[in-house]
């Protein structure tokens, strides 16, 4: 198809949208309002997403040695751990460092110490991870090897937390997935049934755009065309909506009293979301107009 | 020019058309008339191939259209105008636009379609109405609209199915004028009328149905 046709075809798209205007509206309303649900599931992925990235970077392993280990065996576990794939770095923190830094942490409260007759901490290796390997799979199976090495006493690493935070995650990526096809086949039934409504007002112009030898795909792109617009307006009047409510959240967030919610940075989508889910739209739109198109000329 | 050898057509138990054979030349103005139910719509149809004959042959210019599949069948419609008893305008659009929609639908370039737009508008005597929509237009009107789109990508065959049905008698005369005119420029026209009247006054070739069959075949002054 030349750029004239399709300059042609797109402006009677146009006219056929005027001319149906209250039928557009409520097609485009509908698709903007069940794109919007999905986008505030979107946003909520990202930006847990970048949460979680956030606070891996702090993930590390305490490996925790025995009292009795000798040197060589803290030697050997050093060098262990310092070889593998998953390691940033490893600090060693002495019985002497451990009840240092204990000390500090009581802050004021130092005089509950004074009656121990010796030292209950024990010394240990502070692990830390490169990124790519900050996760609780990765982590939590490196603890499970290291606890079996010699000279060590126990690990800990925060599981439960970081087990808890990836299974929440995971959920929500599901949930977000789950409602995405929902709203695909929600989006392409909406405007299937809006263009198979115009094209049923305008069936006696079909038979005479045959009549004068026009082609089924002549017709059809107006169809088409109009589904696309329908689809990536509603997209966009959707991520419209988002970042109203992100901007009132972050405000929200910014003038918040609440030391919890301090210091939480609120990101919109990313670009690349963004192109995403316009041209989603779009492709909805042309999706369900071709369906109904096709369902349509059969019928004819 | 036009062809039908041996042509069957039948509804159910009703035979539309039966064993019909007849043959138009280029250049041709020929009545198709007789009573409702005899058979003319239905040899119009199968001249612009909106349907097809249960036996038999029909040949419009080298387009055998008894055969033709659905691919070819807008390509063939290209090369032939059609004029309905009741427009068949499109009616959001202009005047203009609807003149020009055959052209749009072969990719005309702009340049050349604003230019035939104009030429088949002032043919037909709307060269003033342009911009109207058909809703503004009377049905004299909107039929000289009809022909002026039926022309608009210089066919060799124009079919006019009861072209003059909604109009008066001197509307009708005008428009039986300006389709002569046509004629006389080289193009075949076939018309479908049952308005013995018209027919008496133009004076061409006729062939009279009835029943599916042609019932007689003459020029001119048909049923004096």
């Amino acid at each position: 198809m030349g750029a004239r046709t399709f300059s042609y075809l797109l402006e009677d798209a146009l006219t056929s949208i005027r001319s149906a205007k209250l039928l557009n509206l409520i097609a485009v309303t509908t698709i903007a309002i069940s794109m919007f649900i999905f986008s505030i599931f979107l946003w909520s992925v990202a930006n847990l997403d970048s949460f979680a990235a956030r606070i891996s970077r702090d993930a590390q392993l305490t490996v925790y040695l025995m009292d009795d280990s000798t040197e060589e065996q803290r030697l050997s576990l050093l060098t262990a751990l310092q070889k593998r794939k998953e390691v940033q770095s490893v600090d060693f923190l002495s019985k002497d460092q451990a009840l240092e830094e204990f000390r500090k942490s009581l802050k004021g409260q130092e005089a509950i110490l004074q009656g121990l007759s010796q030292n209950p901490l024990p010394s240990s290796f502070e692990v830390r991870f490169r990124a790519g390997y900050r996760t609780a799979a990765d982590i939590g199976g490196m603890a499970g090897e290291v606890v079996k090495m010699a000279g060590v006493e126990s690990v800990e690493y925060g599981k439960d937390w970081l087990d808890n935070f990836a299974r929440f995650l995971a959920s929500l990526r599901l949930l977000s997935i789950l409602m995405g096809v929902g709203l695909a086949l929600s989006v392409t039934f909406i405007v299937a049934n809006t263009v198979r409504l115009t094209a049923y007002t305008r069936s006696e112009e079909v038979e005479i755009m045959k009549l004068i030898g026009a082609t089924d795909s002549f017709i059809k792109w107006p169809f088409m065309i109009e589904g696309g617009l329908q689809g990536g307006i509603g997209a966009a009047l959707a991520l419209a909506a988002n970042y109203g409510v992100h901007h009132a959240l972050t405000l929200f967030l910014s003038s918040a009293q609440f030391p919890l919610l301090q210091g939480i940075v609120l990101n919109f989508l990313p670009l690349s979301y963004i192109v995403a889910f316009l041209a989603g739209g779009v492709f909805l739109g042309l999706a369900g107009s071709f369906l109904s198109v096709r369902t349509f000329f059969k019928a004819e | 020019m036009i062809r039908f050898t041996n042509v069957t057509k039948k509804f159910g138990d009703h035979y539309a058309l039966k064993n019909i054979s007849l043959s138009i030349d280029k250049g041709e103005f020929v009545f198709i008339t007789g009573p409702s139910g005899a058979g003319k719509t239905s040899i119009l149809k199968m001249i612009y191939g909106s349907e097809q004959a249960d036996d038999g042959e029909v040949m419009v210019s080298s387009w055998d259209v008894s055969k033709l599949g659905a691919r070819s069948l807008p390509f063939f419609r290209r090369s032939i105008g059609i004029v309905f008893q009741d427009f068949k305008l499109l009616s959001r659009k202009s005047i203009f636009e609807n003149v020009a929609l055959p052209m749009r639908v072969t990719g005309t370039p702009y340049r050349d379609i604003s230019t035939k737009v104009p030429q088949l508008l002032k043919l037909v005597g709307l060269a003033h109405k342009a911009e109207c929509t058909p809703s503004q237009l009377s049905g004299g009107e909107q039929q000289r609209v009809v022909i002026a789109r039926a022309l608009a990508n210089e066919p060799a065959v124009l079919i006019a199915d009861e072209p003059t049905g909604n109009l008066d008698y001197d509307l009708s005369l005008e428009i039986i004028q300006l389709l002569k005119d046509i004629c006389a420029r080289g193009t075949t026209v076939v018309m479908a009328t049952h308005n013995r009247e018209i027919v008496r006054q133009t004076g061409r070739r006729v062939i009279r149905l009835e029943k599916g069959e042609v019932a007689s075949e003459g020029t001119s002054y048909y049923g004096r």
